[in-house]
Formats: structure tokens, C-alpha cells, sequence
């Protein structure tokens, strides 16, 4: 990935200070964020641009991250997904692991994981892509 | 004249023998009025017998004049007595009659000195020689007295007192007393005056012999007298063994029965109040000597207790502990009244003791299991608040550690942005704060999943917590001081919580008043305004749980919209073991 290379990210969470936070790391790494508060806000963005990835909350008020995730697969847009919870429990892992094409982390997980895994997801969106 | 002798000082040493007994009761308790008047009687029986000899004996006439003048003084001795018994002792005949009685003896008695040689003889001419239980006995001849028979008007008269007191007897029901005593004075005093009449008058053969007849009298009232003296050691007996009855009850029951006395200021108590309070048998106990055996902190409150009982006439009842010389602890209940005198002053308090230190015991064992399973209960339930507990940290953690891990990125640059850097401490430091928060407020929560938040009325919610806690205040004898003012501005907040953090304050701070009984446990709920925030504090006199916790406040600020806690608070029992 070379620099000034555009990609846009998204950050889906309703914690500000998660979603402060997490754009910074991402920057830091020179992502392009884009922070949503609610997945309402997400969709509601008409003027979006092209995510090669979206980082997404489990627990949002409204719409859940998983729903959002359904909607976008059901409007056939395979963005690939990376989802985080604060809560983490066996449920909510095994909602993830039934739902076809997405990494799952802690919120208190290592950065250097979740960079890994987008990077490995966009490079495979790519390779399929080409 | 052999035999005159021995019978006549046989009555007379009979008389002084009863009198001695009698004077020497008297001599012990003073009131004892009916003992003197009965002991005068028989002095006087006995002078009477000694004029009676000394008139037999008499050699001149001039010698028996003389005799029968003075016979009169221990006549009237007598005959005073017996009316002054009757009134008191039998609680019986007509004052009026017992004045006119005693009256008209005395002007027999003037007169007897005043007019002619003695009331009988205006002048005793000669004397006769005549034949009396194997000898010869003297016997008087001369001209009569015309006032001779004011003697008998007042005998009439004693005999009409005498008759209608043992009409009141014998009415009363006391028929027995009526008989001996009434019977036989009415008896011997009528036959008394008829035999000296028919002697002196010379119409019968035989010396003057009152004292043999009024040894009659004398012999009743003795009776009588002795009759009351074995009822009243029976009585007496009788007390005793009730004493010892009570004692075995008492002792089955760890009762201690006693009687303190303001006059003397001692009490008195059974043999098993002795045993339980550590005083020896014989020991004198002092009021003093009793507050010794209290337990320090109890003798002032016992003290003015006490006195607050006898000003108010209340009952006394309460708890309270005793240190025995041999350094065990007991604890005692109360239950005492004080009784009062004619004048309204206090006179004694009586009462009994009860040994409550095993269900003392008992008690705290019980107090010390629920404290536990409280604490167990508070700590299953911080257990079901664990998963929200982590939501609500991880969010500001994970946020931390991005923007930890974004530094550490940025730093790696040749020329980081330090403006940059400089942001991302500061939100890790906000993030920080708001962990710890949510750490307060999670331990404050305790049952509550949600908080709801609402406007509310702190002295109505105070009022409402007190309502909770007083009994086991109640319970603990703990006065419970509250001090809300009327109007507290409104604040917001969630009202449960609020409520359960109050609670636990009141507990933990009845709780640290419990291993050490004060002079007066007292807890204070107190509230003000400060700032923008209402303070409500929780003081207790208490020493605590432990040596080093000492009287302590514990206090809860409601802020306008964040409430939170500052001071002791420690709404989970393993904060004050831990500290």
C-alpha cells in the first residue's frame, strides 16, 4: 500500500471517544476514516464514498452493527467487515461466526490485530476483484 | 397471815414479771403504746396488792387510813390503763366515754384526798381483828364517807365503756378477743367493786382483795398480748418462708429481686441478685457500690435513667451491663418501679434482674450470620452486575488503548505531529476518569441494571430511608438524631439508588456502633445545601469494627445532575474489613 493511496474506512460506533480514537489509529496508519455515530447515519450518507472496509460496533442503539451488516449483503455490497463489542460472550461470537465474511474483536483487542486483519481483508477483496 | 403473804407477792411478782416483759417491748419500739399502757396496769396491780398488805397488817387505825387513801393512786393507774388499752389496743369504745371515765377517776381520786381520811371513811374509829386463810387479818371500823359512792359512779361509768367496746369487738367479729379481753374486765372490774364495797362496809368477813381481781385483768390482757406475739412470729415465719419460695423461683429463673432504700440509701436484694450482680452474702451494698459493678459506659445513662424514673413516677426498664469482679461481662434486664411516700417523695425502687446474656449472645451470633449473608448477597449480586460492569469499562478502555496505540504510530514518524499527541493524552486521560466512574457508579448500583433518573425530593427520600432503619435502630438502642431541613432545593437523580446508598450508610454506621455500647449510641443523619449540591452526612459516636476506625461521618453529595459519594463510604461490609 503506497502512500496518498485512498482508502476510505469506515467507523461505525456510538462511543465517541471509540470512534476518536480508533479514526486516529487508523490515520496513524494512513487509512482514510470516516466515523458514523449509528448505522442510521451510515446509511443515511449519500455522499459516502467507496469503503474498503468498515469498522463495525455489535451493541448500536437502532440498528445493530449485524443488521447493517445484513441490509449491505442484501443490497449485494461485499465490503468486508471487521466487527468489535465491548461486551464479548459466547453469543455474540457465535452471531459473528454464523454470519458468512467477517473478523471479530474485543474492543480492548491489540490494534496491530485489527490493522492486520483489514489489510488481509482488503488484499483479498482485491485479489478477488482482479 | 403466813399465807396472805405468799399469795400476795406470788401476784405481785406475777404483775411485775408481765410488766418488765412488756416495758422492755416497749423500750424497743417506741410505738408500741399498748405494751407501756399494759406494764403501768400491772406496776399498778401490784402497788394495789402492797396496799393491800399494809392494810391487813395495820396495827393502828390511823395506819389503815393511810393505806386505803393510797390504795386509790394505783386504782386510778389502773383503771386510766385499761381505758387507754381498750382504745388502742382492741381499736375499740367511744372516745367521749373514755374521757368521762377518766375524768370522774380523777375526782375520785381528789376526792379521796380531799375529803374526810379516804374516800371510804370520814374517820376510821377502830380495828377489827377477823380470821382470814388460817390467820388474822385487819379489818376497819368508823364512820363512812358520804361521797363513798362517787367510787361507784365511776365504776358505773368504766363498766359502760367497757361493755359497749366489746359490743364493738364482738360486732366486728372478733368474738374470742371480745370474750377474754372485754369479758373478763367487765367481769373482774364489777366483782373487784362489789367484793372491796362489802368489805369495807363490814358486811362480809374478809379483807379488801382488788388485786387479786384486777390479776384477772391483767392475766387477759397478757394472754391476749402473747396470743398477738406468736401470730406475729408465725406472720413472721410464714414471710420467711415465702422469701426463700421466692428465691427458689428466682433462682430458676436468673431473676434477682431487690429494694432500694432513698433513707438509707441501700439495697436489698436476694441471695440470688447478690450472686448475679458479684456482692457476697453479708455484704452491705450501697447504691455506690452498685454502680461499681457497672460496665463504665453504662453508669451514666443508668444513672440518669434512674433519676428520670423517679422524677416522672415511670417504670424503669432497660439493658444494661455489668463487669463482675472476676472480669465477666453480663448483661442484665430491668424492670424496677418507684414507690412514693404520703408526702410525694420518692421512698424506694424495687425491682427485679434478669441475666439476658445468653440471649444477649445469642443476639449478636444471629446479627453476625446476617451480616454475612449480607455481605454474601451484596457480592452475588456485584457477580450479576459483572456483564454490564464490562461493557461499560471496556468502552472507554478499548478507546484508551487505540488511541495509545495511535501515539505510538504517529511517534514513529519522523516529525509526529505532537499537537496530535498532545490530544490523544488528553482523551486518554478523560477516558481514564470516565472508567473510574463508571467503577463508582457500578458499586453504587448495587441491584439496579438502570438507573432512572428523575427529580427528586431528598427529604422526603430521607424521611422515607429513616422509616426503614428505625427499628433496627430501635432494636440496637440507637437514637436516631435526623437533621433535614424542610426545604432542600431538588436535585436529580435515581431515587432507589440514592435510597440504597443511604441504607447502607445507616447500617454500616449501626454497625460500628454495635461492638461498643456508648454512653448513648447515637446516629445523625444530617443534610445542607453546599455549593451546587446537597450534602447528606452520616455521623455515628461509635469506636467501629476495628481498634484503628474511629468515630467516623459518612457522607453522599447529590450534585444537580452527577451524584456521587465522598468521605467513608463504604457500602460493602469487605471495604471496612479491608481498611
Amino acid at each position: 500500500m503506497e502512500k496518498g493511496q485512498n482508502i476510505y474506512i469506515a467507523v461505525i460506533d456510538d462511543d465517541d471517544s471509540i470512534c476518536l480514537s480508533m479514526s486516529r489509529l487508523l490515520r496513524a496508519a494512513h487509512f482514510q476514516p470516516v466515523t458514523y455515530l449509528s448505522a442510521e447515519a451510515f446509511l443515511a450518507d449519500k455522499k459516502r464514498p467507496t469503503f474498503s472496509c468498515l469498522v463495525l460496533d455489535i451493541q448500536l442503539p437502532g440498528m445493530s452493527g449485524l443488521d447493517l451488516s445484513k441490509r449491505l449483503q442484501a443490497v449485494q455490497d461485499s465490503t468486508p467487515v471487521i466487527f468489535t463489542t465491548a461486551q464479548d460472550s459466547s453469543e455474540v461470537r457465535a452471531q459473528v461466526e454464523a454470519f458468512d465474511g467477517g473478523a471479530y474483536f474485543r474492543k480492548t483487542d491489540p490494534g496491530v490485530e485489527i490493522l492486520a486483519a483489514i489489510h488481509h481483508m482488503i488484499k483479498l477483496k482485491e485479489n478477488v476483484a482482479s | 397471815m403466813h399465807l396472805v403473804l405468799i399469795i400476795w407477792s406470788m401476784v405481785a411478782s406475777a404483775c411485775l414479771t408481765l410488766a418488765a416483759m412488756h416495758l422492755l417491748v416497749w423500750w424497743k419500739r417506741r410505738t408500741a403504746w399498748a405494751n407501756l399502757l399494759f406494764s403501768l396496769a400491772a406496776i399498778a396491780t401490784a402497788a394495789m396488792g402492797g396496799c393491800e398488805v399494809w392494810m391487813m397488817q395495820a396495827e393502828t387505825p390511823a395506819q389503815f387510813a393511810t393505806a386505803l387513801r393510797w390504795i386509790h393512786v394505783p386504782i386510778w393507774v389502773v383503771i386510766v390503763a385499761l381505758t387507754g388499752f381498750v382504745l388502742i389496743y382492741l381499736q375499740a369504745g367511744r372516745l367521749w366515754l373514755a374521757w368521762i371515765v377518766i375524768t370522774l377517776r380523777t375526782c375520785v381520786l381528789l376526792l379521796n384526798f380531799l375529803v374526810g381520811q379516804n374516800l371510804y371513811f370520814l374517820e376510821l374509829t377502830n380495828l377489827r381483828t377477823i380470821p382470814f386463810l388460817g390467820g388474822t387479818v385487819s379489818a376497819p371500823e368508823g364512820i363512812l364517807n358520804p361521797i363513798l359512792y362517787t367510787g361507784l359512779v365511776s365504776m358505773v361509768a368504766s363498766w359502760i365503756f367497757l361493755a359497749d367496746a366489746t359490743r364493738t369487738v364482738w360486732r366486728r367479729g372478733d368474738r374470742r378477743q371480745a370474750m377474754v379481753v372485754g369479758g373478763s374486765c367487765i367481769f373482774f372490774a364489777l366483782t373487784s367493786t362489789i367484793q372491796g364495797s362489802l368489805a369495807i362496809q363490814q358486811i362480809i368477813n374478809q379483807p379488801v382483795m382488788l388485786s387479786l381481781f384486777f390479776m384477772g385483768i391483767i392475766a387477759a390482757m397478757a394472754s391476749e398480748m402473747a396470743r398477738t406475739t406468736v401470730q406475729a412470729s408465725q406472720l413472721s415465719d410464714d414471710l420467711s418462708k415465702n422469701e426463700t419460695w421466692l428465691d427458689l423461683t428466682a433462682d430458676s429463673n436468673d431473676v434477682g429481686f431487690w429494694l432500694w432504700n432513698f433513707k438509707t440509701n441501700l439495697i436489698w436484694a436476694t441471695e440470688r441478685s447478690r450472686q448475679l450482680y458479684g456482692f457476697s452474702t453479708d455484704e452491705q451494698i450501697s447504691f455506690e457500690a452498685f454502680l461499681s459493678r457497672l460496665h463504665p459506659d453504662d453508669r451514666d445513662w443508668v444513672i440518669q435513667a434512674s433519676q428520670k424514673s423517679l422524677h416522672e413516677g415511670a417504670d424503669f426498664r432497660y439493658d444494661y451491663r455489668v463487669v463482675l469482679p472476676d472480669g465477666r461481662l453480663r448483661w442484665f434486664r430491668v424492670l424496677a418501679k418507684p414507690f412514693f411516700g404520703p408526702s410525694g417523695a420518692s421512698e424506694r425502687m424495687s425491682g427485679i434482674s434478669i441475666d439476658i446474656t445468653l440471649q444477649k449472645q445469642m443476639e449478636m451470633e444471629l446479627q453476625q450470620k446476617r451480616n454475612e449473608l449480607t455481605h454474601v448477597c451484596r457480592v452475588t449480586t456485584m457477580g450479576q452486575l459483572a456483564s454490564t460492569l464490562a461493557h461499560e469499562l471496556n468502552q472507554p478502555l478499548g478507546a484508551i488503548l487505540r488511541n495509545a496505540e495511535a501515539a505510538e504510530l504517529f511517534l514513529q514518524n519522523p516529525s509526529p505531529d505532537l499537537d496530535e499527541v498532545r490530544a490523544i493524552l488528553a482523551d486518554i486521560r478523560k477516558d481514564d476518569q470516565r472508567a473510574g466512574k463508571v467503577i463508582d457508579r457500578m458499586r453504587a448500583m448495587m441491584k439496579q441494571r438502570q438507573a432512572e433518573r428523575s427529580r427528586l425530593d431528598l427529604t422526603f427520600m430521607t424521611r422515607e430511608v429513616i422509616t426503614l432503619v428505625k427499628s433496627d435502630a430501635e432494636k440496637r438502642q440507637v437514637r436516631l438524631a435526623v437533621d433535614i431541613p424542610l426545604t432542600l432545593p431538588p436535585v436529580h437523580g435515581d431515587r432507589v439508588q440514592l435510597q440504597q446508598v443511604l441504607i447502607n450508610l445507616l447500617l454500616n454506621a449501626l454497625d460500628a456502633l454495635d461492638s461498643n455500647h456508648r454512653v448513648k449510641p447515637l446516629v445523625t443523619v444530617a443534610a445542607k445545601t453546599a455549593d451546587a449540591a446537597v450534602e447528606i452526612a452520616v455521623s455515628d459516636n461509635g469506636t467501629g469494627h476495628l481498634p484503628h476506625h474511629h468515630r467516623g461521618t459518612r457522607r453522599a453529595v447529590v450534585g444537580g445532575n452527577q451524584w456521587s459519594r465522598r468521605g467513608n463510604l463504604h457500602p460493602l461490609p469487605a471495604d471496612c474489613e479491608g481498611r
